[in-house]
C-alpha cells in the first residue's frame, strides 16, 4: 500500500505541477493577450459629423484628451450639440472654431459656449454684421476668451496628431459669397490618415490653395452643394471617406447631384448626415472606421423655424390692443400705447398682465397698466 | 392710416433662388424667401426692412371673389 500510495502520491505531484504549468501557461498567454490589447487600443482620433440637420458641427477628439469642435450649427441646433458632447463625456473645449459667420455654423455657438470652458476661438475674421455674428463675439470679448484667426500656413501640435490650416489663404471679396469663401479650411493629421474640415469652401476659395493635399477623409464642403466640390479637387484629394453634413429634405438641393456623381465616380464611400444622423469616424493612425448612429429628428432641421430666444417671446405684437411690453434693463412694463416705451431691442413681448408680473416686472406708473 | 410694422431682417446666406432671412431684433425667426421677391443687389450680409401694412382694399377683394364664388356654385348638401 505504502508504495501504492507513493506511487498515487507522485502522480499526485505530477498532476498538481502540470496543473501549476498549465496556470502559468495560461497567466502568461493571457498576458500575451492583454499586451496585444493594448496594443489595438492605440488612442484614437475620434472625429464626428454632429447631426445639426441643414448645418454643420464637427467635433474632433484627439488621441491626447485634447477637444476642437469646428462649427456649432444653427441657433436651434445648439443644445443638440451640447447634448452630444457631453454623451461623448466632452468637458472642455481646447479649440472652437467658427469656420464662417453663417448661422447654420455659428448660430449654436452661443449655447456651446455657455456650456463648456473654451480654450481658444479660431474664426475666420469676415465681417457678416449678423446679430448672431455680433452677440457670437461678444461673448468672447466679455468673456476673455483666446481669439485668434489663423491662416494658411498656421499649424499646431494637439500631441501626436496637428492641425494644419489650409485656407484662408488671401481675404476674398466680390464672390458669389463671401462668407463661404472666406471659410477657415482645416487638415487634421494622424499618423498616415487625414482629414480635411472645408466650412463651406466654394470654388473661389479652392482656387486659392495649391496644391490640395492628399486626404483620407474629408467633411464635403457647403452641405454637397455643387459649387464646394468638382471632379478635379477629388482628384487630387483621392480621399476614401466623404461626410456631408446636410438636412434632409433641405429646400436647396443640397447635396446636389453633381457633387454625388463625382463622388461616386472618384469612388468615394459617402456617408450623409440627413440620411444616416451623426456620423462618426475613428482612427488609430493606420486604419479607420466608420460608425452612424441613425437618423433623428435633427436630421431633417432645415427651412424656416422660430427659435423661441429669450429676448422675443413671440412676434412683437406691438401694436395689438392685448398684451404689454417690458423693459428688460428697468424691469418695467407698459400697456403698448404708453408714451414711455423701451426702445425695440430693449423689448420683452407679455401676453398677460400676470405674465410679466410673474417674470417680476412692476407696472409702469404713467400708463397704469 | 394704419400704423406701418416694420421688422428687422438681416439676409444671413443664399442658397441658389432662395434667401435666408433672420427676422426681428435678435434674429430669433429664420425664414425663406425666393431671392427674386427682394429687391435688385440684395448681397449677403445686408440688412433689409420687411414692411407690413394692412391692405383693406385687398382684404375686401379676397373676401368678395371668394363669396362670390360660394354664390355662384349650387348649394346642395
Amino acid at each position: 500500500m505504502p508504495h501504492g500510495h507513493n506511487y498515487t502520491t507522485r502522480k499526485t505531484t505530477t498532476r498538481l505541477l502540470f496543473f501549476i504549468c498549465i496556470l502559468f501557461a495560461g497567466f502568461a498567454f493571457a498576458g500575451l493577450l492583454f499586451s496585444h490589447q493594448g496594443i489595438a487600443e492605440t488612442p484614437k482620433l475620434i472625429l464626428s459629423a454632429i447631426d445639426v440637420g441643414q448645418g454643420d458641427s464637427i467635433l474632433a477628439e484627439f488621441p491626447n484628451g485634447q477637444v476642437m469642435l469646428v462649427d456649432a450649427g444653427g441657433r436651434s441646433e445648439g443644445a443638440a450639440v451640447v447634448k452630444y458632447l457631453r454623451q461623448r463625456k466632452v468637458s472642455r473645449i481646447d479649440i472652437l472654431v467658427a469656420s464662417h459667420p453663417h448661422e447654420d455654423h455659428i448660430g449654436g455657438m452661443l449655447a456651446v459656449m455657455d456650456a463648456f470652458q473654451i480654450g481658444k476661438v479660431w474664426d475666420s475674421g469676415y465681417v457678416h454684421g449678423s446679430r448672431t455674428q455680433e452677440n457670437f463675439l461678444a461673448t468672447i470679448k466679455d468673456k476673455g476668451i483666446r481669439f485668434g484667426t489663423p491662416k494658411s500656413g498656421f499649424t499646431q501640435s494637439v500631441g501626436d496628431a496637428r492641425i494644419d490650416v489650409l485656407a484662408p489663404v488671401r481675404p476674398l471679396s466680390g464672390t458669389d459669397s463671401d462668407p463661404n469663401n472666406n471659410s477657415v479650411v482645416l487638415r487634421v493629421i494622424y499618423g498616415q490618415i487625414s482629414f480635411l474640415l472645408t466650412g463651406d469652401m466654394e470654388s473661389e476659395e479652392r482656387n486659392t490653395v495649391s496644391p490640395w493635399p492628399q486626404t483620407t477623409v474629408i467633411k464635403i464642403a457647403h452641405h454637397g452643394s455643387r459649387n464646394g466640390t468638382d471632379r478635379n479637387f477629388l482628384k487630387a484629394l483621392s480621399p476614401r471617406v466623404a461626410v456631408i453634413s446636410s438636412g434632409r429634405g433641405n429646400n436647396y438641393g443640397h447635396p446636389h447631384s453633381e457633387t454625388l456623381s463625382a463622388l461616386k465616380s472618384a469612388n468615394v464611400k459617402t456617408h450623409n448626415t440627413a440620411d444616416t444622423g451623426t456620423v462618426v469616424v475613428s482612427t488609430d493612425g493606420k486604419t479607420i472606421s466608420v460608425k452612424t448612429l441613425g437618423p433623428t429628428s435633427h436630421s431633417s432641421a432645415s427651412g424656416g423655424g422660430y427659435y423661441g430666444g429669450n429676448k422675443e417671446k413671440s412676434p412683437p405684437p406691438s401694436t395689438g390692443k392685448d398684451g404689454y411690453i417690458g423693459n428688460v434693463n428697468s424691469k418695467i412694463f407698459h400697456r403698448p400705447s404708453c408714451g414711455s416705451l423701451p426702445a425695440e431691442k430693449n423689448r420683452i413681448y407679455f401676453k398677460s398682465r400676470n405674465e410679466a408680473i410673474s417674470q417680476g416686472y412692476r407696472p409702469c406708473k404713467k400708463c397704469n397698466p | 392710416m394704419q400704423k406701418m410694422q416694420s421688422i428687422r431682417a438681416f439676409l444671413d446666406r443664399i442658397e441658389g433662388d432662395t434667401a435666408i432671412l433672420l427676422l426681428g431684433e435678435e434674429e430669433s425667426v429664420r425664414v425663406e424667401l425666393p431671392l427674386k421677391w427682394l429687391p435688385d443687389g440684395v448681397r449677403e450680409g445686408v440688412v433689409l426692412r420687411l414692411d407690413a401694412s394692412i391692405d383693406a382694399a385687398g382684404t375686401e377683394e379676397g373676401k368678395r371673389k371668394v363669396q362670390s364664388l360660394y354664390d355662384a356654385i349650387p348649394n346642395e348638401p
